[in-house]
């Protein structure tokens, strides 16, 4: 039975094919919650009824019932963040409190903002190979090919385009503090 | 993969490996600054080539449990669409160790210029990372060549390989120059 037919059948309160979805996917959620985010196996238990259950109540709103696996997926990885975030909370909880790092998103943003007009400011080179590396994730390979420069010469190029950024980043800071 | 539950481990481990390697030498970097003037740059690419193995890891389980699920079930697809949905699923299993066989050169490149410009106290590590990055891509060329739907003349394999060569042939120049 394909999965759009397994969807039907839950949704028309079959109880067999609802242990049989359970039984199709549990192997898969248990994977991402174990291999997939580390989590031991208490904590892949409790990712593994959450999901399920989540299936259960959500399940009529899965608009094409042939991506059951996709969307049983997204739950699962979902569902394992959640756990992570709540069992660091509970340990953060259960120790002394501790300096906590500036963690503002708006502040995060604004200094996106900084690097990203700094980055406008360099030549044109740099701005392409650093885009290339730590925004698109492109390989040393790929950049290589793009833009016609020897693979093994890549990682010194990024270096020195990101000393020029940085040099770029002090600058400004110096002229906004003398202002 | 080519039976149920071969290769479900052997990819994450290796990204972890990569990530580890990349860890070596982010932090090899980082305490050459006085010495060397692009330390910031390279351990800023060892931190964004150690994100991607560590994200790697999660996308190669959910590939690889998804094909062996589809497989498991087989006779129970629909026949005109069984070939279809196996070789689809098994050439998504086949791209994220495509990706840590390339991550892995990239660890391998990077680690080779690492061990040549870093503090001479550092080099061993620089070294080993280095090493570590040639294992890894040769692991998943590895899990590249074993997947079913991967012909010996394919594209994905061509690019593996030579993946794994460069990261081999950058561990013997930074063997070569300690």
């Amino acid at each position: 039975m394909d999965d759009a037919r397994l969807v039907a059948r839950c949704l028309d309160g079959n109880e067999d094919a609802w242990g049989e979805l359970v039984e199709r996917y549990s192997r898969y959620v248990y994977a991402i919650a174990t291999r997939g985010y580390g989590l031991r196996d208490h904590d892949a238990e409790d990712v593994f009824q959450e999901v399920f259950a989540r299936t259960y109540e959500h399940l009529s709103s899965l608009r094409d019932t042939g991506a059951l696996g996709p969307w049983i997926g997204q739950l699962a990885r979902r569902t394992s963040i959640d756990r992570i975030r709540a069992s660091s909370r509970e340990q953060v909880s259960a120790e002394p409190p501790e300096p906590v790092p500036d963690e503002d998103p708006l502040e995060r943003i604004d200094a996106a903002v900084v690097v990203r007009e700094a980055l406008r400011m360099l030549p044109g080179h740099c701005q392409e190979i650093l885009d290339r590396f730590f925004a698109r994730d492109e390989s040393y390979r790929t950049i290589s090919s793009a833009l016609d420069v020897p693979e093994g010469t890549i990682a010194s190029r990024i270096s020195r385009c990101l000393v020029k950024l940085r040099a770029e980043l002090e600058g400004r800071n110096r002229s906004g503090r003398a202002s | 993969m080519g039976t149920q539950g071969v290769g479900a481990l052997g990819g994450p481990l290796a990204a972890r490996v990569i990530a580890e390697a990349a860890t070596l030498l982010e932090v090899a970097a980082q305490a050459s600054g006085d010495a060397w003037d692009e330390a910031g740059g390279a351990a800023a690419q060892a931190a964004s080539l150690r994100r991607r193995a560590d994200e790697l890891s999660g996308i190669d389980v959910e590939a690889h449990a998804a094909a062996v699920e589809l497989l498991r079930r087989r006779a129970e697809l629909d026949p005109k669409r069984r070939d279809e949905e196996i070789a689809r699923a098994l050439a998504e299993a086949a791209t994220p160790p495509l990706a840590l066989a390339q991550l892995a050169g990239d660890v391998g490149l990077l680690a080779a210029e690492v061990a040549q410009r870093c503090d001479p106290d550092l080099r061993a590590d620089a070294v080993t990372a280095c090493l570590l990055a040639g294992a890894s891509a040769r692991a998943a060329t590895h899990l590249v060549e074993v997947n079913l739907a991967v012909t010996p003349e394919d594209e994905l394999l061509a690019e593996a390989r030579a993946s794994a060569s460069a990261a081999r042939a950058a561990a013997e120049r930074a063997l070569g120059g300690s």
